[in-house]
């Protein structure tokens, strides 16, 4: 076929390879992630009001790390190569590195869920019969131990291995932002700042999903949503927001103060090109108006109601996740909007719906998690008892 | 110690699990791996064994010798004959012409090459289709519509 034979005729940068998929992978790897660091605070820096949230934190984690794959098996095709990253895994290759991370990670926080619900699942063995019962005996590993002793083993265990899942978390997702950090022809994406911009802004979007979540769980489970927890999540979302948005600001402001050649292509992309995503949706949209919101949660807490501060903190939320996955969008559809040449545009790309790398496609892999945590919610619940909490923790 | 039992069961499971990970890997790993480089070195010879499909640069030149001289000392001189057309072996085996060989007529054909770009450097002759067929407003591309000027002694021989 004449299109294989072209390549070296042309420099054929002319369509937009990486789709709608490149765009969700780090959005879900940064969930993972986030929502890691937000079962950390509680499990290693001891922030003890967010411990309605912490079970929640860790199980969304790993509802989100179970998908984390599937949107690079859906843009590469052939999945039943998947494993041989791992078989014969290069250790010069990043991505190799990050089957690796990405295994020793889901190790990490299997173990910790395994130990922050034993006592239920053994609970539940009691009260179940038949298969049931013996898959949870096999689960609770035939110890039926709920002692104070045990428990305190446990949590040690926990405290330990939350420590761990913090770097692990962390180069789990820092590692996306150097993918694209060091994509040296791509002079929108080439900037070693690059990694920490995806770190903060996975942090906020963890954040807001857990937000978003124990909301919701207290909703459908009739709870009452505890305030303490709620305000601390909303001041969390609130600094790392704030960071991440001057960070992304000051990339930009960096690029267009040198004036180096880059601003050339990087200029006009930002202003005509994605001028509605990335102005309107993530600066605009997406970050004035939760900054405001969550302001006010926190510097007029006097003031509002529970409801009210629910509510408003809830909205900000949810158009922060917004704006993280606007944010992944410019970086990704953004970054490729222009030739490498760097001399001007290239097609537009506009994601189609039913194909393997589109819209509905994209729903699917997102809507998984959910599911997953459902089930797991049904079988084990992830709201914290207060009294019950009392006696796991200390 | 006497309450870790079941943290010791568990890492006994995960010491097996990575034991099972590690022994099973070496099985998967394919033969010839890693012999001569970072890949299965069998690969190789099977790729020897295959049948070429590909023509040498001047292989349509045997029997076409008055195209190939035309194309030659024209501007598409650079561009393979297989490229518009298709391999040598859809075509001619063991010197002997044992199908038809593929005639693309399609604009799409010569807008790969020719489309207008901003990333395609200048070198290339440009044309922005739609106003090169002078077309109007929602008028579809007709199929065959390059080779309609430029019949098949302007296409070799440009
Ligand atoms: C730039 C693309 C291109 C290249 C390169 C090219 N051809 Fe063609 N060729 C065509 C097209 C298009 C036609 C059909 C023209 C028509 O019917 O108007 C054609 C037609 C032909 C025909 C049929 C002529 C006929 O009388 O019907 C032959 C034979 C042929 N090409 C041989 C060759 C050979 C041999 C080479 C290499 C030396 C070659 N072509 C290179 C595009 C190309
Ligand atoms: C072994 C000799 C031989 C070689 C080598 C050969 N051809 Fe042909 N080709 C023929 C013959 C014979 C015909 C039919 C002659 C005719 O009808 O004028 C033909 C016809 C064609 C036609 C017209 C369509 C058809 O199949 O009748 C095209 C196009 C063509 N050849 C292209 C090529 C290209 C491109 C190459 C190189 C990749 C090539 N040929 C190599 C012998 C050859
Ligand atoms: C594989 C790439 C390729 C394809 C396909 C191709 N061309 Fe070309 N064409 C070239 C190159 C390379 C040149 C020489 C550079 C130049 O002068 O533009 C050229 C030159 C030309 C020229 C002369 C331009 C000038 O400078 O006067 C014309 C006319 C032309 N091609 C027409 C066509 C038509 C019609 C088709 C479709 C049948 C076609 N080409 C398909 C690569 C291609
Ligand atoms: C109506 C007749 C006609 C049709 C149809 C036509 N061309 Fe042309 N084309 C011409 C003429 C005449 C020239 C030479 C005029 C010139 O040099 O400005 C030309 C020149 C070109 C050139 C060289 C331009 C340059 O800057 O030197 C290219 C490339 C080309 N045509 C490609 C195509 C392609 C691709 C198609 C199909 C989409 C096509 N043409 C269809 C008549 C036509």
């Amino acid at each position: 076929m004449h299109g294989q034979s072209l390549n070296f005729l042309f420099p054929n940068d002319v369509h937009i390879m990486w789709s709608l998929m490149i765009v969700l992978y780090p959005y879900i790897t940064g969930l993972v992630a986030g929502a890691f660091i937000v079962g950390s605070l509680y499990h290693v820096f001891g922030r003890s009001e967010l411990k309605p949230v912490s079970r929640l934190a860790m199980v969304a984690s790993l509802s989100f790390l179970l998908v984390a794959t599937l949107p690079l098996l859906s843009h590469l095709g052939h999945p039943e190569r998947a494993l041989n990253i791992v078989i014969t895994p290069h250790f010069t290759s990043a991505m190799s590195a990050f089957g690796m991370i990405y295994a020793a990670y889901l190790i990490l926080v299997v173990l910790e869920i395994w130990l922050l619900f034993r006592s239920e699942i053994i609970e539940l063995a009691a009260r179940s019969t038949g298969i049931k019962r013996g898959l949870l005996k096999m689960a609770a590993l035939g110890v039926y131990d709920i002692s104070d002793e045990a428990r305190r083993a446990d949590h040690k265990v926990v405290t330990v291995l939350a420590a761990l899942g913090i770097p692990a978390a962390c180069i789990l997702h820092g590692y996306v932002g150097f993918m694209f950090g060091s994509v040296k022809a791509n002079a929108f994406w080439s900037t070693p700042l690059m990694p920490i911009i995806f770190l903060f802004s996975a942090v906020t979007s963890g954040i807001a999903m857990i937000i978003i979540l124990y909301e919701t769980l207290s909703a459908v489970n009739g709870r009452k949503i505890s305030g303490d927890c709620l305000q601390s999540l909303a001041g969390y979302l609130w600094l790392f927001a704030t960071v991440t948005v001057t960070l992304e600001i000051l990339e930009i402001v960096t690029l267009s103060y040198a004036q180096d050649e880059e601003w050339l292509i990087v200029g006009p992309l930002i202003r005509d090109k994605i001028a509605f995503s990335f102005i309107g949706i993530q600066m605009v949209f997406g970050s004035l108006i939760p900054f405001i919101l969550l302001g006010i949660v926190v510097t007029l807490k006097r003031y509002l109601t529970a409801g009210m501060r629910n509510v408003i903190t809830f909205i900000a939320a949810l158009i922060l996740l917004i704006q993280v996955f606007s944010m992944r969008w410019n970086v990704v559809i953004g970054g490729q909007i222009f030739s490498k040449s760097g001399i001007g545009f290239r097609e537009n790309y506009v994601p189609e719906l039913g194909t393997r790398e589109g819209v509905a496609a994209a729903l699917c892999i997102f809507i998984i998690p959910f599911l997953i945590m459902g089930a797991f919610n049904r079988l084990l619940p992830l709201a914290v008892e207060d009294g019950d909490a009392q006696a796991r923790s200390h | 110690m006497e309450h870790t039992k079941h943290i010791w069961r568990a890492a006994f499971l995960l010491i097996a699990v990575l034991t099972f990970v590690i022994v099973g890997r070496h099985f998967l790993v394919p033969k010839s791996f890693g012999e001569a480089g970072y890949y299965r070195y069998d690969a190789l010879f099977e790729h020897m064994d295959k049948e070429p499909r590909h023509g040498a640069p001047d292989a349509c030149a045997d029997c076409h010798d008055d195209i190939a001289a035309a194309k030659a000392g024209g501007k598409h001189a650079p561009v393979k004959c297989e490229v518009c057309h298709d391999v040598l072996a859809s075509h001619v085996k063991d010197g002997e012409k044992v199908a038809d060989m593929r005639i693309n007529r399609s604009w799409e054909l010569c807008a790969y090459c020719h489309q207008r770009l901003v990333g395609r450097p200048a070198l290339v002759a440009q044309v922005d289709i739609r106003e090169h067929l002078e077309l109007s407003a929602g008028q579809a591309i007709p199929a065959e519509a390059c080779v309609q000027c430029h019949d098949k002694d302007a296409i070799h021989h440009p």
